[in-house]
């Protein structure tokens, strides 16, 4: 549900699932937080030449059956290149559905939302002539199950509880359609992100077997699509035979397969000569470059070696001459990204849980976050990122009520204000205590005990360096409170590992506050798995009533605006503290032109290559 | 001989077997079920729970190390979780242009080193040895990664002569069949190794030459030549063959920074990135492999000391 957070990378979109293209002349971004800028598309096209991508350093892909399992999320052959999802929830940088290349139709939900009906387009056929079909996306659901049913960490995208756990049936009603009865009612902008966005329909007329040469057999016997899943698992881990294999030359998508490079996860693609759906490839041939690092991406770019790429945001101060070498480039942050401060509010050591769990106490350190300062610094972001007080954008269709205003300012004064009016004595660049114990509204707060100081310690990761970056410059605003904050470097790993009361809650008196990076919720960014009350990774258990009401409403209600709801209680809530969202740059070579869209959607993790061409 | 080979076989044995034992516990010890994080943040607990279960990490640790020895004896070396392939088959992907990389520069940086090291002693604390020793101690304090840069910058991207990275070709001789792309990361590997060898090579050479061996040559007339190929070649090279041997584990692992600069992957990213991915069985095979290495450098140390100086006797 919590996608690939970490992988920002274009691994990680290919297994995302695509976006982009179709809708315009100007790249769709979220409000003016883009920089860089994408030039309108060339009027005359030069048709065929080969475009070179650089994959992600550490994430060339290894798996190629598109019902990926989570340990292969990020890793996966370009699924949506290949194998077109139902709903293509991209357009530009914006997370909004894009209808031209989602091949069905918009879902219908019935008045109670317990009924889904979903249609798919006719005009989309496999590779191998035969048309995709309702029973193709029955048979991706009922392979779904039958991985589930195996393992629960066999589908990426599985929440225990949810779908389809709560699958009562799945039918395929006529040719093009299926209909989904559950058995809970779900907020269909949960629905259609967290469920309908992540299902693809698969070749059943070609996949539906349980060895290479065993007959076509009925995938609604739950130990045939048993026997079909560990199949297409098992070809799965063979890569020296993804090129080859004939099931998966078996395609939807405007590419298939040409070359896969089994030691090092570079791939080639070319176009489906049988693509059948509304925009098809123009270049002859896609290469996905596997590369060590980002300085080998970065060298390069610089040498002029490769077509298309993300770069490091340490290379930003480098924009200017790849653009006077060749280069056009555009940068943005990920939509639904939180990328905080996370609170332990059970760490009881020097009475943490008592400090946070006051609403002031949040706001104040709050307020001694510089985001647009950490954004402007040279030695934090250097102008790639956004400011970002929920896990919702700004410019988002569900944006906080607050929009783009910090709720909680930087305000070294406000923030001492806060303190002093609750009972703090603020010793500037000293120790500051509380002198009014007690549970009043000019008092510190319940079980705060005079003379207590408020120190406390913060692990980050050790990487990228901006996450270091800031929270010095966030412990520095700290001691001018007179607020001590003990920090160190941790890796990611081991923070995942060990700073989670779920997880480990052995440690839940070792931490306080930890910035492990980047979690991303997606496009329907509903907080409820890190921050309700029960939610399976909310690693500090912070927990507020009207959130989880909030939350709720988000999932199962049928509030269009309940996500906007959510996300402006959890801006002035502070389950976190909020930080900046970090920009993706993307660098492309400027002869290579196409719609707008199909560049910005390489910053949200998407990937659309069939809109580029080169310029006539 | 043979006795002597057999016992230090059988000792590297017993070493290398505490190597894997010492490395499977530290491995447990840093997480001993790495589900959370090889799944991410995003995983479920029930997920986790499945992905322990299924690699066997929810076993007691001593079960889980007989397993495994059970499966080294087998000659299988496991199946990484996370690049989905069998390790054996990762290693023999990147074991051998590791090699060659590292083979190659090794060869360059003692062509280069042992004449340089022999020169600088013959002409001690004149011009061209200050020359020589700030040079070498530029190179020395430079980082690898710098040179790297600076190498792509100028010849790259300026000069546009060599490639900015090295070779893809997935053959392990990509150094004959595209000399040109690997230059650029044989020289830089090379530079450091020639800075250290060729101190190493003028302090055993200056000692050398004190020596009483080298005097009589001299007053019996034999000519400069003479002495340095037939006696200060010899003699002096001793510290530096002591000093190779050690290097051979480096042969597969020390190209980190290479791989990473020029987009070469080898053994070294390899080991990295698994560490990062907590992908144990390659973390495990690695480290063996490197044990064993270790072991057999020494080995092979000492045999070539004992072949260049008869005086010494392997017992």
């Amino acid at each position: 549900m919590v996608r690939a957070g970490v992988a920002l990378l274009l691994a990680g979109s290919l297994a995302a699932c695509g976006g982009g293209g179709g809708n315009g002349k100007t790249p769709t971004v979220s409000g003016d937080k883009g920089f860089g800028s994408i030039p309108e598309a060339a009027d005359t096209v030069q048709a065929g030449g080969t475009v070179d991508i650089a994959l992600s350093p550490g994430l060339a892909p290894n798996y190629i059956y598109p019902n990926v399992p989570a340990v292969f999320n990020g890793t996966t052959v370009a699924p949506s290149q290949l194998w077109r999802p139902l709903y293509w929830r991209s357009t530009g940088a914006t997370a909004a559905v894009n209808d031209e290349l989602s091949i069905a139709e918009p879902p219908e939900y019935s008045s109670d939302r317990k009924t889904i009906t979903i249609e798919l387009k006719d005009s989309y056929t496999w590779s191998d002539g035969e048309p995709v079909v309702a029973d193709d996306l029955v048979f991706s659901i009922e392979l779904i199950r039958a991985a589930l049913k195996e393992d629960a960490s066999n589908w990426s995208y599985y929440t225990p509880g949810q779908f389809p756990d709560d699958l009562a049936s799945v039918e395929a009603t006529d040719e093009h359609t299926v209909t989904l009865t559950l058995t809970t009612a779900y907020n269909p902008g949960y629905f259609d992100a967290f469920v309908l966005g992540n299902l693809i329909p698969l070749p059943a007329h070609s996949w539906s077997k349980a060895s290479d040469d065993g007959p076509i057999i009925d995938f609604r016997d739950p130990a045939n699509a048993k026997a079909t899943f560990d199949y297409l698992h098992k070809a799965s881990q063979d890569q020296k035979s993804f090129a080859t294999n004939p099931l998966w030359s078996v395609v939807n998508g405007p590419f298939k397969l040409k070359g896969f490079d089994s030691s090092t996860g570079g791939f080639t693609l070319v176009p489906n000569e049988e693509y059948s759906g509304p925009q098809a490839a123009q270049v002859d041939e896609v290469n996905y470059l596997p590369f060590t690092s980002p300085a080998a991406v970065f060298n390069q770019v610089r040498a002029g070696n490769l077509t298309v790429a993300l770069l490091d945001s340490s290379y930003i101060d480098q924009l200017p001459t790849l653009e006077s070498t060749g280069y056009n480039y555009y940068g943005m942050p990920k939509e639904g990204q939180v990328n905080s401060l996370f609170l332990n509010f059970e760490n009881t050591t020097n009475n943490f849980d008592k400090m946070i769990a006051q609403p002031y106490l949040r706001q104040a350190l709050q307020h001694l976050i510089d985001q647009p300062g950490y954004i402007k610094s040279k030695g934090i972001y250097n102008g790639a990122a956004a400011e970002s007080y929920s896990p919702v954008s700004a410019a988002s269709a569900n944006a906080p009520g607050f929009g783009d205003k910090a709720p909680y300012p930087y305000s070294i004064e406000t923030a001492k204000k806060l303190l002093e009016d609750h009972g703090w004595k603020v010793v500037d660049h000293g120790e500051t205590t509380c002198v009014r114990p007690g549970a009043g509204d000019d008092q510190c707060g319940e079980g705060i005990p005079e003379g207590q100081k408020l120190s406390f310690n913060l692990f980050y990761a050790n990487s990228p360096t901006s996450i270091a970056a800031r929270n010095t410059a966030f412990i520095a605003a700290a001691k001018k409170v007179g607020i001590t904050i003990e920090s160190a470097a941790k890796a990611t790993n081991f923070m995942y590992s060990n700073y989670d009361n779920n997880f480990a809650p052995e440690n839940k008196d070792k931490w306080a506050v930890q910035d492990s990076g980047p979690i991303n919720l997606g496009g329907y960014p509903t907080a409820s798995l890190i921050w309700s009350t029960e939610g399976a990774y909310n690693a500090g258990h912070y927990s507020s009533e009207e959130a989880d009401s909030l939350m709720n409403e988000s999932i199962s209600g049928e509030d269009p605006k309940a996500l906007s709801n959510e996300a402006t209680f959890l801006g002035k809530d502070l389950p976190v503290l909020y930080m900046p969202n970090p920009s993706n740059i993307v660098v492309w070579k400027k002869t290579l032109s196409g719609d707008p869209d199909a560049f910005a959607n390489i910053t949200q993790g998407f990937l659309t290559p069939e809109f580029w061409y080169y310029a006539g | 001989m043979a006795r002597y080979l057999a016992r230090r076989l059988a000792t590297s044995l017993v070493v290398v077997i505490g190597i894997s034992i010492v490395v499977f516990l530290l491995l447990n010890a840093m997480s001993g079920a790495p589900g959370r994080s090889v799944l991410g943040p995003s995983a479920s607990p029930e997920a986790v729970d499945a992905f322990n279960h299924k690699e066997g990490f929810d076993r007691p640790v001593v079960v889980q190390y007989l397993s495994y020895v059970q499966g080294l004896v087998q000659g299988d070396l496991g199946r990484s979780y996370k690049l989905n392939q069998d390790v054996g088959e990762l290693l023999a992907q990147n074991a051998g242009r590791s090699a060659m990389l590292s083979l190659a520069a090794l060869l360059l940086a003692l062509a280069v080193a042992v004449p340089l090291g022999i020169y600088q002693a013959r002409r001690r604390n004149r011009r061209s040895d200050s020359a020589i020793t700030a040079a070498t101690f530029m190179l020395y304090a430079s980082p690898q990664f710098f040179l790297a840069v600076v190498a792509i910058e100028i010849f790259s991207v300026q000069l546009q002569l060599l490639p900015a990275q090295a070779s893809q070709s997935r053959s392990a001789f990509v150094i004959f069949t595209d000399p040109r792309a690997m230059l650029l990361p044989i020289l830089t590997l090379a530079a450091a190794n020639i800075a250290i060898f060729a101190r190493y090579q003028r302090s055993a050479a200056l000692d050398q030459l004190g020596q009483d061996y080298i005097k009589v040559a001299r007053a019996k007339g034999v000519s400069e030549r003479k002495i340095v190929r037939s006696h200060l070649l010899r003699n002096s090279s001793l510290p530096l063959i002591t000093l190779v041997g050690v290097s051979v584990p480096a042969l597969l692992a020390g190209n980190l920074v290479i791989e990473s600069v020029f987009n070469y992957p080898g053994l070294g990213l390899l080991f990295i990135n698994s560490l990062a991915r907590e992908d144990y069985p390659v973390l495990l095979a690695y480290t063996l492999i490197g044990g064993v290495l270790t072991v057999l450098g020494n080995l092979i140390g000492d045999l070539l000391v004992a072949i260049v100086d008869p005086r010494i006797e392997l017992s």
